[in-house]
């Protein structure tokens, strides 16, 4: 009976008309509400074909929509994929539509931006106009899976991020060694050089692989540097540039360890304690052959005394002469009998000048000598040399008091005995 | 107001009592974490000036040089310790195991110039102890002496108002004051140049009360002669408190002659203490700096202290040379030394902890002749020698200069 009314309605409503007219409208009315049984010259095939498991977002699925010629034409607007389950358990629902085409075979894609990570049941309808007929396919089931951790290096400290929707819907918070910092992740992975910052410092990192296949180009404060980002702790020192200066720096624990860490700049040594995280809220100028460099790192210690362990600097900058005279003159500077500038051991010699110097500006006797920085600069001795003291004879001249003297010895004519007076000093 | 303070006393509970014995026992403990060590031995036991007036000499120090260890100091109001030096030629050292007060007066003040009336009182002034003499004023044709010193003041007289005017005398020292130097001496023109203030370390491991003067001025010029330098005066203690003077400053010129009108340096005071509440009262001199106390205080050792003395004038034919007096005056009313010859003479002088190859100058100066050095003799010498030793040294000096 199935069969027979599927084959007459699809024999046409023309011959119902000529046979049957008490029964026309009848069936008619039978073949329009019956819609699975109307006759049509083939049957279309409908088949996500392209729904892959397993893929990260966003979900790609293609239907293919097959008629035959002859086939009632694809409704506007009549393809969709329809998604049956969603992670929070609602109906499914449109999730985009195509234009139809005319009678043939037709592949039609679709993007689903919406879900994260889960398992979704897709479906394809297809709507013809003529007969109002509608397809679906068979469902499919889709497992879309988080994105896989991306390894990012920030000064050779290697941190994993997991990027769970890409791309980013706005900053992202991170923290390193209690450093906070934002990434905006717009791609992934990054087609060019993304810029971040930490504690206000703006610093781009170009994150193709990783780890890093070789050096990668950063930018503290304007000054660029390389680093070949491989293992984190680092096995050993790695090299670094700053404006052409190159540095190694021995990265083995952040935050770094109470001890010192030593590095070098043109062979020039120096110490930084890292102890304290998040850094102060200004960065620190340090200098070195006149290369002013700032660091906006972390170090407590550096905001008062050093303790006396510090190990003192090893090399002795060449000091300009001119530079010298004039720093000394601004360490002598009183108003009131408090220095004019920020003298914070009381050395004679101004902050700002002895990191120019070399000496540390929070412990009077950098080299523990027993004599002041600032005294031994003034006096012609090293500061940073424990065997170079300064001459403590006063400035070089010792002198006899006048001795005066006269001469009796009798001279013959008007001549005045004269009187005379010796004195002996020893001077430079 | 002290009824008042006695009644709240009176008034204080038990519990306040304790707690002000409390924070008393901790601002105890703060300074005792603050300590200052004097150093001093204590071998010199007390210096107590109470009589009123003037002294002008205490006792010589036990271990010598011109390091004082004293157990206590006191300077009582209306006494006066004058610390000159023309008995005291160094800087000086007062170390102290207790507490210093000074309610009275230190005085290392250079004397000040003044204008002859006759040749013979042309006399270098006198400065304070570790200053430098100020230079002797010309008179007629008798030349005139730049002043003493690192920085003494120079010039010549006579010479118009071209580039020559009486300079005043410099303050050569930092604001360490270490070495300890006092002030130099003004240039001496129509009168005699100021001389330089004095140089005076006083270290207390206890505290330092000031509510007298302690006093390193340099000397005023006279006429057109340049005023000494200030001397300097570093104090060192965990606590200095006062309300007195402390003042190196630089003295007056003379009047202005051409371009020499200008005063001596100032020099330095320095105070060092972990709690200074030091505010001192009138006119203050020189520049002051504060410090917290440094853990060395430079202080020489008596063995190690340079030196340079005239010991005496070898006259050819004479078996013995003429002795110079210990405490020369170099005033001509009466003459250090007489001699009697027309011989080329011989200066001897005695020099101790003097580096190796350092080269000693002997100046002559005379009647209306310019000043005469002798040339530098570096072969023979040799510096320094286990113990003090005499070296001679031949003066270009000439009879006729002397006739």
């Amino acid at each position: 009976m199935a069969r027979f009314q599927w084959i007459s309605c699809g024999k046409t409503i023309r011959e119902s008309n000529r046979f049957l007219p008490p029964f026309a409208p009848w069936l008619a009315l039978l073949c329009a509400t019956h819609l699975w049984a109307a006759p049509a010259v083939s049957t279309p095939v409908v088949t996500p074909t392209s729904v892959v498991a397993g893929q990260a977002t966003p979900v790609k699925a293609t239907c293919q929509v097959t008629t035959a010629s002859g086939d009632p034409a694809l409704l506007t607007g009549g393809v969709n994929l329809v998604r049956l389950t969603s992670p929070a358990g609602t109906d499914a629902s449109i999730i985009g539509a195509m234009t139809a085409g005319s009678g043939g075979s037709y592949s039609y894609s679709f993007t689903d931006t919406e879900p994260g990570p889960g398992q979704y049941g897709l479906q394809c309808t297809a709507a013809f106009s003529a007969t109002i007929r509608r397809v679906r396919s068979t469902a499919a089931t889709v497992t879309v899976s988080p994105g896989s951790p991306a390894t990012y290096a920030v000064s050779s400290l290697t941190f994993s991020v997991l990027d769970s929707v890409s791309p980013a819907a706005g900053p992202q918070t991170h923290s390193i060694g209690g450093l906070t910092f934002s990434i905006l992740n717009s791609v992934s992975p990054a087609s060019g050089p993304l810029t971040y910052s930490i504690s206000g410092l703006p610093f781009s990192i170009l994150n193709s692989v990783s780890p890093a296949a070789g050096p990668q180009t950063h930018s503290i404060s304007g000054l660029p540097f390389s680093i070949l980002n491989s293992v984190s702790p680092a096995a050993g020192p790695q090299t670094y540039s700053i404006g052409g200066l190159p540095f190694s720096m021995l990265n083995s624990v952040s935050p770094a360890v109470a001890g010192h860490q030593t590095y070098t700049i043109s062979g020039l040594t120096f110490s930084i304690l890292n102890g304290v995280s998040p850094a102060p809220s200004t960065p620190l100028t340090y200098s070195a052959f006149g290369l002013t460099f700032s660091i906006l790192n972390g170090s407590a210690s550096l905001l008062g005394p050093a303790p006396l362990a510090a190990p003192s600097l090893s090399f002795r900058i060449p000091i300009d002469p001119v530079f010298l005279k004039e720093a000394l003159a601004r360490g002598a500077r009183t108003i009131n009998g408090k220095p004019v500038c920020m003298d914070s051991d009381g050395d004679g010699l101004c902050d700002s000048d002895e990191l120019i110097i070399g000496t540390n500006p929070f412990r009077a006797d950098t080299d523990g000598d027993g004599y002041p920085d600032g005294l031994e600069l003034r006096l012609g001795s090293d500061p940073l040399n424990p065997n170079s003291i300064p001459d403590l004879r006063p400035p070089g001249y010792f002198a006899t008091p006048a001795v005066s003297v006269i001469n009796t010895i009798f001279i013959a004519g008007p001549a005045l005995r004269r009187q005379g007076a010796f004195y002996a000093k020893i001077a430079p | 107001m002290q009824k008042s303070h006695r009644d709240f006393s009176a008034r204080l509970p038990t519990s306040s009592l304790l707690l002000l014995a409390l924070l008393t026992l901790s601002s105890a403990a703060t300074l005792a974490g603050q300590s200052v060590s004097s150093g001093s031995t204590g071998a010199d036991l007390a210096l107590n000036i109470t009589s009123p007036g003037v002294t002008t000499s205490i006792p010589s120090p036990k271990g010598g040089g011109s390091v004082y260890n004293f157990t206590s100091i006191n300077i009582a109001m209306g006494s006066t310790l004058k610390l000159s030096g023309a008995v005291y030629p160094g800087p000086i050292y007062f170390l102290a195991q207790g507490a210093v007060t000074v309610a009275g007066t230190i005085d290392l003040s250079g004397q000040g110039g003044s204008v002859p009336t006759v040749s013979a009182q042309r006399i270098p002034t006198i400065p304070g102890a570790g200053g430098y003499f100020g230079g002797s004023a010309s008179f007629g044709a008798d030349g005139n002496l730049p002043g003493f010193g690192p920085s003494g003041g120079s010039g010549s007289a006579g010479t118009g108002c071209g580039n020559s005017y009486a300079l005043p005398g410099g303050f050569s020292g930092n604001q360490f004051l270490v070495p300890l130097v006092g002030g130099s001496g003004g240039n001496g023109w129509a009168g005699s140049g100021g001389a330089g203030g004095g140089a005076l370390l006083i270290a207390s491991s206890v505290s330092i009360s000031v509510t007298g003067t302690i006093s390193a001025n340099g000397g005023s010029g006279a006429s057109s002669s340049g005023g000494g330098a200030g001397g300097a005066i570093r104090l060192v203690a965990p606590a200095i408190a006062g309300d007195g003077a402390i003042t190196a400053a630089g003295g007056s010129p003379g009047f202005s002659y051409c371009r020499g009108n200008n005063p001596g340096a100032g020099g330095i005071v320095r105070l060092e203490a972990f709690q200074d509440t030091f505010i001192a009262t009138g006119t203050t001199g020189g520049n002051v700096y504060t410090a917290i106390p440094a853990s060395n205080l430079f202080v020489p050792a008596a063995a190690a202290e340079p030196s340079i003395v005239v010991t005496s004038i070898s006259v050819p034919g004479v078996t013995l040379p003429v002795a110079v007096p210990l405490k020369p005056t170099g005033g001509f009313t009466v003459p250090d030394v007489a001699l009697n010859s027309s011989s080329p003479l011989t200066v001897n002088i005695t020099a101790k902890n003097i580096p190796l190859g350092t080269i000693p100058t002997v100046y002559f100066s005379t009647l209306n002749e310019p000043i005469r050095q002798s040339r530098p003799r570096v072969s023979p010498v040799r510096w320094p020698r286990p113990q003090p030793r005499q070296r001679s040294l031949l003066t270009p000096a000439t009879p006729s200069a002397m006739s």
